[in-house]
């Protein structure tokens, strides 16, 4: 994912450019997660 | 005097060959003499913690015995509020008026209990994060490597306990904070079951995964911390009004026919070293020779339970400190402003659904403990990494075995257990159904009965 979609997820969050490089490395670990959270079918958990 | 552990300088006390006085004085000189090297302490109180002993000599002098802990120097983790020292959780943001005045819970109830207080110990900030050497903060090192990180977030208060600067402490864990350092820094620390410690007057990281817990040399020292500050608190909306049982008592009972439940799945994860992996089979020879049965389980749902783990620690600690981190960005330390920011990247729906499978996962771990008393794991797959450098991409990748715990809520015990290929502590992790802190302490108290890893002390870096 480019910084500027990361910038942008981030809202009013000001990261300089050493932040957003960590960030963008890490939002494929966070995506991955949401994959995985989101792929689990729990029927009728509340 | 710096090997000593609680149970050992209680029965010192009581037949006159220590005074609470010397302990104290003891403390004091450790932190003089080592602490400037590895940062335990933000604050220390030494005059007060002197005057406290010297009360507390008074009183044992004259009958008045308050328990175990009556007389024995804690330290506490710097998100605890305590009425007679600052609280600055490591952090610039870190609103200084905030309980300031009054003592946290479970400090109020380690008082009640006699224990002096000697100090603030070093935490990551906000007790998240990694050390940023930016910011005002002491650096917390290892006392085993100094090079090496202590772990976090609870770093102070086990450098404190490995090198004799206080006997023992309260800890907070939300991912691992107080078995991480326990086991990087050969001690050891209990995470007790979610609601069975108030977190009333300790500063929130993320609510529905911190847990208040015991960090000393071993077991039994936690059982003697964790009975004095167990105990429902109505002020605190996640406690629960469950009966509680004295840990220490049940201590010697030994683990004769105790169910221990091995996943030999996780110790494929990457990283991990091979010689934590043979300190992990030789502990569990050391509990078998005890008395307990060791078998195969899978836990459940192990990748999920950990990212819901995560997120909702992204997401809760983000929503905390969400308006400080728009408007004071760069007055957090680096890594916690990182850590916290990957709360804005996840959905709504994505936390929901972590939540959903937190509750599907509590289920499902409890029917795998109908078939065993504990789950034994490695905390840590390999020891303390270097701690210049260190950095949110280098300790997301490491091998750690705790955050799924938190998620779940039940009690972990870290007891050393060896070392790694690099000389580092490896520490062995014993869960158990939610709470029985019993029978959790009592295979960690089997376990040092039959080694000596929790005597052991880093002698190379500090003598």
């Amino acid at each position: 994912m480019s910084a500027d979609s990361v910038r942008a997820r981030l809202g009013a969050l000001q990261p300089d450019d050493e932040d957003l490089a960590v960030l963008s490395a890490l939002v494929v670990a966070v995506d991955a997660m949401d994959d995985l959270l989101a792929s689990l079918d729990l029927g009728g958990e509340p | 005097m710096s090997g000593l552990t609680i149970a050992d300088a209680a029965d010192a006390l009581r037949r006159g060959e220590l005074t609470s006085t010397s302990l104290v004085q003891h403390c004091i000189e450790r932190a003089e003499a080592l602490d400037a090297e590895l940062g335990a302490y933000v604050h220390r109180t030494d005059a007060l913690a002197l005057e406290a002993a010297a009360v507390a000599d008074a009183e044992l002098a004259e009958g008045r015995d308050l328990g175990p802990l009556h007389g024995i120097p804690l330290c506490v983790k710097d998100i605890f509020a305590t009425a007679d020292a600052p609280t600055t959780g490591q952090s610039l943001v870190f609103d200084r008026g905030w309980c300031s005045g009054v003592d946290a819970t479970a400090i109020a109830r380690l008082r009640g209990a006699g224990a002096v207080l000697t100090g603030k110990t070093t935490t990551m900030e906000l007790a998240i994060g990694m050390p940023d050497p930016t910011k005002p903060f002491p650096i917390p090192r290892n006392p085993w490597s100094t090079e090496r990180w202590a772990g976090g977030s609870s770093s102070g208060t086990a450098i404190a306990i490995a090198t004799g600067m206080a006997l023992g402490g309260p800890g907070t864990d939300t991912g691992g904070s107080i078995r991480i350092p326990s086991a990087y820094c050969g001690t050891t620390g209990l995470k007790p079951t979610f609601g069975r410690v108030s977190s009333v007057g300790c500063h929130p990281l993320a609510s529905s995964l911190d847990h208040v817990g015991p960090m000393a040399r071993t077991a039994r020292d936690c059982a003697l911390l964790l009975d004095a500050m167990a105990g429902h608190d109505p002020d605190d909306p996640f406690a629960v009004a469950v009966p509680f049982e004295s840990t220490a008592g049940s201590l010697d009972e030994g683990i004769a026919g105790i169910r221990i439940g091995v996943d030999r799945s996780l110790l494929a994860t990457p990283g991990v070293d091979p010689a934590a992996v043979g300190t992990f089979d030789a502990a569990l020879a050391a509990l078998e020779a005890a008395g307990a049965e060791v078998r195969d389980i899978t836990v459940p749902r192990w990748n999920e339970g950990v990212a819901a783990s995560a997120v909702t620690m992204f997401v809760e600690s983000y929503a905390l400190h969400r308006r400080a981190l728009e408007s004071r960005w760069d007055d957090f330390g680096r890594p916690t402003r990182q850590t916290m920011a990957l709360g804005a990247l996840v959905s709504g729906a994505t936390y929901a659904q972590a939540q959903r499978v937190r509750r599907v996962l509590r289920r499902e771990v409890r029917a795998l403990f109908a078939g065993v008393d504990v789950v034994a794991t490695l905390a840590s797959g390999v020891g303390a990494p270097q701690v210049d450098g260190l950095g949110l991409l280098t300790t997301l990748g490491l091998p750690l075995f705790v955050s799924y715990w938190n998620g779940v809520g039940n009690p972990a015990l870290v007891v050393p257990c060896g070392f790694d290929g690099d000389g580092l502590p490896i520490g062995l992790q014993l869960i158990g159904a939610v709470w029985d802190e019993r029978t959790v302490l009592r295979a960690g108290h089997a376990f040092q009965q039959r080694t000596e890893w929790h005597q052991q002390t880093p002698t190379e870096v500090v003598p």
